[in-house]
């Protein structure tokens, strides 16, 4: 019975992701907001999220260049005390550039790193409404 | 005696029936999928309510109504009447013949180094119906993982899973299929192939990526509804004639480069072409075609 | 008088002054309404009076929307769960697709659209 509880109990830890319910309950405007936190605070909350988001399999990537990317390079940029970030990435085989201001770019890898999360809880709770013959009436 | 004989048909017939029952949510999901998508494409007059904006003029001219079953194996060339007649010219010259006869050689005249051949792995080669299956210890098998897995068998190294000479011999089986008049019968018998079809459902049916879209927006609730000018496809009938020549690749590619090339458009960092999530996703997409006719290799823009 | 005039004049200027940025936010929004790698909205939406090239059906041919408040169209454009919770319309400002200055730009568009 004691084995049984503590079976059920580990792998009621292993569905509550923990960083999946804590990025749910973000706030991204207040979280994410450059201008009040500054670009690395921001930046922190991104590194703190991303690897959870890539580990589930639901990174955001966005034209070639994924969040990954994103928060590398950013805070090189913001180490070297630089206005602008270079990302450097590959679309098919090619090599490119883009270019953001480095705020915009910290604020984009932080929303990212949360909202990838805060979706894998939301869509447990929407998923069904979408099944013809479950929840999806027409 | 008596009693154990009467014990054991009694477990045989349990056996029997609780066979059915793993693939019961399966065929009620399929069952309802193919009643909602004949409902949409069934008349014009039914159709603002499917369709609240698509323009009228659209919907009169361009649209093909009445569709059943069969019909859907043709993806949005179904109902998209302009598309269909495009269709219907680059049919008439095939593409994807040289294909189907390179799938024809590799299936024949491979040897591996031990000595055997594709036809120790796949005896008979009208079997693209059959895939994927629920192997136990492996888990969902689609027809790319069996070729590779044949591959690796016998000492060779595996297929890009995407193109060239994987998606050459996946049309030749499927090819030898079509032929045989093969339909989509895919099989779900254990607890643990419904735990991977309900996976796979689960990732169809889920929002995510920065769009926040998941595969149905489009496929269920969208088909037959446009994005900027391209039609979009139904989830009933979508995968029945891969591999597919596509002209946006102007060459022959498998299912698993299609859903890799939809998941960048939609956002999200793309998972590999055998991880469990493609493979569960690819299971659940063929039990959405089952009872459809073996179709491909085929044309899709 | 003359101290009045110049005020009447200044005021003119700053009108016009407004209405030169305000019509540059209309273009960055028109832009970005019309362009796949920005919003992209023409993807799913018509647009009522405006000349727009192959807009898709997923959404609805958008009119009326000069009567709407500037708020309420920010608000959509950030997040449209409201109504439908799996709505195809992405959630372009909730999940950092557009920012704060796009979005507003995205609006001063939308607010020309009878």
């Amino acid at each position: 019975m004691r084995k049984l509880a503590l079976v059920t109990a580990f792998c009621a830890g292993l569905f509550a992701n923990n960083l999946v319910d804590e990025a749910a309950k973000l706030d991204v405007k207040k979280v994410c907001d450059v201008k009040a936190n500054g670009a690395a605070k921001v930046l922190e909350v991104a590194k703190k999220f991303n690897p959870e988001a890539v580990k589930l399999g639901v990174e955001f990537t966005r034209l070639g260049i994924s969040n990954r990317a994103y928060i590398k390079y950013t805070e090189e940029a913001i180490k070297a005390k630089k206005k602008e970030v270079v990302i450097k990435y590959k679309v098919k085989g090619e090599e490119k550039t883009k270019k953001f201001p480095t705020d915009f770019a910290a604020w984009r890898a932080c929303v990212f790193a949360i909202r990838a999360l805060a979706q894998v809880k939301e869509a447990e709770k929407t998923w069904r409404l979408a099944i013809p013959g479950d929840g999806f009436k027409y | 005696m008596r009693k154990t004989i009467v014990a054991g048909l009694l477990i045989g017939a349990f056996s029997v029936l609780s066979a059915g029952e793993f693939d019961a949510q399966a065929n009620k999901d399929l069952k309802a999928l193919k009643e909602y998508m004949e409902k949409k494409f069934a008349t014009r007059k039914g159709a603002e309510s499917y369709f609240p904006y698509t323009p009228k003029e659209e919907l009169d001219k361009n649209f093909k109504w009445g569709l059943k079953g069969d019909d859907f194996r043709l993806g949005s060339y179904a109902y998209n009447k302009n598309g269909k007649e495009q269709y219907d010219e680059m049919n008439e010259m095939p593409p994807y013949e040289d294909n189907i006869d390179a799938g024809e050689e590799l299936y024949k005249n491979t040897k591996f180094k031990n000595g055997k051949s594709f036809k120790d792995c796949f005896p008979d080669p009208a079997i693209k119906g059959e895939y994927p299956k629920f192997v136990k210890g492996k888990g969902v098998v689609t027809l790319a993982d069996a070729i590779n897995a044949c591959l690796k068998e016998n000492g060779e190294k595996p297929w890009d899973m995407a193109k060239g000479k994987m998606a050459d011999l996946e049309a030749f089986f499927a090819h030898a299929s079509k032929e045989k008049g093969k339909r989509y019968h895919i099989v779900i018998n254990s607890k643990e192939a419904a735990a991977a079809y309900e996976d796979g459902k689960k990732i169809y049916y889920s929002q995510r990526g920065y769009l926040k879209l998941s595969c149905a927006n489009c496929h269920v609730q969208g088909a037959g509804k446009r994005v900027r000018n391209e039609y979009l496809s139904p989830l009933y009938g979508q995968v029945t004639h891969f591999p597919v020549y596509r002209l946006a690749w102007e060459e022959l590619g498998t299912l698993q480069r299609r859903i890799k090339g939809c998941e960048k458009n939609q956002g999200e960092t793309t998972h590999k072409l055998d991880s469990k999530w493609m493979r569960d996703l690819i299971y659940f997409l063929t039990y959405m075609s089952n009872g459809l006719p073996v179709d491909g290799p085929d044309i899709r823009k | 008088m003359k101290k009045l005039l110049t005020l009447a004049a200044l005021a003119i200027l700053a009108s016009g002054f407004a209405n030169a940025s305000n019509s540059d936010l209309v273009k960055e929004g028109k832009k970005i309404f019309n362009t796949k790698k920005l919003g992209n909205c023409f993807a799913c939406h018509n647009a009522n009076g405006k000349k727009i090239n192959g807009p898709g059906t997923l959404g609805p041919k958008l009119q009326g929307l000069s009567m709407w408040p500037e708020q309420a169209l920010y608000d959509k454009v950030y997040n449209p769960y409201k109504t439908n919770p799996i709505s195809a319309m992405p959630p372009f400002g909730l999940n950092g697709v557009l920012n704060d200055h796009q979005i507003k730009a995205v609006v001063a568009y939308l607010k020309t659209i009878k």
